[in-house]
């Protein structure tokens, strides 16, 4: 019960993020100078093409008008058409979704892959080489911009020892240096989570309570220690997969992948509104839903959250 | 008195912290036996070593900070000093129980309660699933917690903070300790919990015929639930006797301050005592007599020579040189 009441709240809570983050898009590139007319039009065309063309897009009219019709749009999910390419954004996003999400989930994956025993082996061997290790791996992974170690890792693997492919994403071996680019960066953040709440709960009272049971340390570390340490990290990895479809978008211009990204970018060029507008509202229509699973698996793990 | 083998006897044990290259001495050669059937009350202020006591026999005094300069403890014979840790851990929640002073910090609050009980009983008793099932939801009832088994489900956030000990208490005694060392158990519950959980553990205690180190700095709730006491200062134990001849006679200039620093009705209007001074830094390592600064009957004997616990009648022993004589205070 306590529960279903929980989840209705973060549910609510999701669907208000998403209208501030539409609302904050429509009016923020309407503001922003470039107009979608004078791209479609080119630099010969006359004011009066220009008007007409404004017509054609439905720019003419007024925000209010504008604004009413796009909420009602996202509320049906139908975020209107390209102005540029004229097909539904809908669509246009959907093709190629599937790539940025795979990637985000596997930078995900082999960030947590990483982080997660690194993390806790740093915690339990305090001052240890694996501790060391995962020092020198986390300084130098946030340090690292992804797009970098991206350029890096087609010089090596694919140029001097070409064991993947350059770019494309024609077979699974394309992803393997871009998710492993995307994926070093978050697990130097996850990592350092990891470790300083495992650090955490090993200090704890119940742990003593738990060696006077007699239970095995291994037992008191990975069962009784870990299950409370892991618990912040569902959190924390939920935020990091967001930030990782924003570094897909980058990625994917470093490999040359039709994901997301440079659909967005070739958008943001050509100021075609329904497009960027549709993009940024699906990004965070992800994003937030990806956290509002994250909560509910934190709270299914930690049944204490339910009841505040 | 006890004519039979104590369960566990400790016999000059030193403790010492390391602490930012200073040293501090926890435990200054403590002699101590507990028995089978019997609650032993030890009782002194913070930091005076009740806790290292415990921790000492759990072994779980935390490494490297601490060192065992010399001693024994006895578990039926048995030295544990000298037991790896492996060995330890067989003695630990089987043998030698514990009960914690915060239920709410020793507990973890991510497991069951029911979980945290067969965990336990599954790894000492070598019970499988179903009958460890059915032994924490029998361990419940016997703490009042239940006998439909609903608290085997709930986490320990759910329990009120008198619940709480309670499952603290039923996951000690699950595995049928010998010896339960209680460490300020009720110091955390207001005074009616306090009431109840003591006379748990007294029946528990009769029920099991187990032996028990009760620690307190709290004398009214030693004299309620001990049948026999152990006044320790500065890591030092100054006397020990039965709960009835140390309330009626002290033999320790300390534990007499002690008592008459507790209000009391009948002297209603007359000003509390206070034991002048500061408890012994632990740092200092004196000579003479732990108590001897703060003592108004130290003579020079008293800071020359420190007293050994010596046994006076009925077993009333006390580490006083003047533990005989007729003083007052």
């Amino acid at each position: 019960m306590n529960f279903i009441k929980y989840a209705a709240k973060r549910f609510l809570r999701l669907i208000l993020t998403i209208f501030i983050i539409s609302t904050i898009i429509f009016f923020v590139i309407r503001v922003i100078p470039g107009d979608p007319a004078l791209v479609i039009g080119g630099v010969d065309a006359s004011p009066s093409d220009i008007q007409a063309i404004r017509a054609k897009l439905g720019t003419d009219r007024p925000l209010s008008v504008q604004y009413v019709e796009f909420l009602w749009s996202i509320l049906r999910l139908d975020f209107g058409r390209s102005m540029i390419s004229d097909e539904p954004v809908i669509s246009l996003i959907l093709q190629r979704f599937p790539l940025t999400f795979t990637l985000a989930v596997l930078g995900l994956l082999i960030g947590i892959l990483i982080a997660i025993p690194l993390g806790v082996l740093s915690a339990v061997k305090r001052w240890s080489g694996w501790d060391y290790l995962g020092l020198v791996f986390s300084q130098l992974g946030m340090a690292i911009p992804s797009f970098w170690l991206g350029i890096l890792l087609l010089l090596l693997l694919a140029i001097k020892f070409p064991i993947f492919p350059l770019f494309g994403a024609d077979s699974p071996a394309g992803l393997v240096l871009p998710a492993l680019s995307l994926g070093v960066g978050r697990a130097a953040i996850l990592l350092r989570h990891t470790r300083a709440s495992m650090i955490e709960e090993l200090s704890k009272e119940y742990v003593v309570a738990a060696r006077a049971k007699g239970l095995p340390e291994s037992v008191i570390r990975y069962k009784h220690a870990l299950k409370n340490a892991l618990l912040p990290i569902i959190t924390i990895a939920g935020i990091e997969f967001g930030y990782m479809l924003g570094g897909a978008i980058i990625i994917e211009q470093v490999f040359s992948l039709p994901g997301l990204g440079r659909l967005f970018l070739y958008a943001i060029y050509q100021r075609d509104f329904p497009l960027i507008q549709g993009g940024v509202v699906f990004i965070a229509l992800i994003f937030s839903l990806v956290n509002f699973v994250a909560d509910m698996l934190y709270s299914i793990v930690n049944p204490k959250i339910r009841l505040e | 008195m006890n004519t039979t083998e104590p369960i566990i006897t400790i016999e000059n044990l030193r403790v010492e912290f390391t602490q930012e290259r200073q040293k501090a001495f926890a435990l200054r050669g403590i002699d101590i036996a507990f028995y089978k059937d019997e609650i032993h009350g030890l009782v002194g202020e913070s930091g005076s070593g009740k806790t290292v006591t415990a921790m000492s026999i759990m072994g779980l005094l935390p490494k490297p900070a601490a060192t065992i300069l010399s001693g024994s403890i006895r578990y039926e014979g048995k030295e544990l000093l000298s037991l790896s840790e492996d060995a330890l851990r067989t003695y630990r929640g089987s043998k030698i129980a514990m009960v914690f002073q915060e239920p709410a910090k020793y507990l973890n609050p991510a497991f069951t309660v029911g979980e945290q009980i067969r965990e336990m009983v599954m790894l000492h008793k070598g019970l499988n699933k179903h009958q460890a099932e059915m032994r924490a939801r029998e361990l419940l009832g016997l703490v009042g917690l239940g006998k439909d088994g609903r608290a085997l489900g709930a986490y320990p956030h759910e329990l009120s903070s008198g619940m709480k000990q309670r499952a603290m208490i039923a996951i000690a005694i699950s595995c049928d300790p010998d010896f339960l060392i209680a460490d300020e158990p009720t110091t955390s519950l207001d005074v009616t919990l306090q009431l109840q959980i003591l006379k748990l553990l007294k029946i528990l205690k009769k029920m099991k015929r187990m032996g028990m180190l009760f620690i307190s700095h709290d004398l009214s709730v030693i004299r309620e639930i001990a049948d026999r006491v152990s006044v320790i200062y500065a890591g030092k134990i100054v006397e020990s006797a039965s709960v009835a001849r140390l309330f009626e006679h002290q033999m320790h200039p300390y534990t007499r301050l002690l008592l008459l620093s507790i209000p009391d009705a009948r002297h209603r209007g007359k000003k509390l005592a206070t034991i002048a001074g500061q408890v012994l830094d632990a740092t200092n390592d004196p000579q003479g007599c732990v108590f001897a600064p703060r003592c108004p009957l130290a003579k020079e004997l008293c800071y020359r020579e420190s007293p050994k616990l010596i046994a006076h009648e009925q077993g009333h022993t006390s580490a006083c040189h003047f533990a005989e004589e007729a003083w007052d205070l």
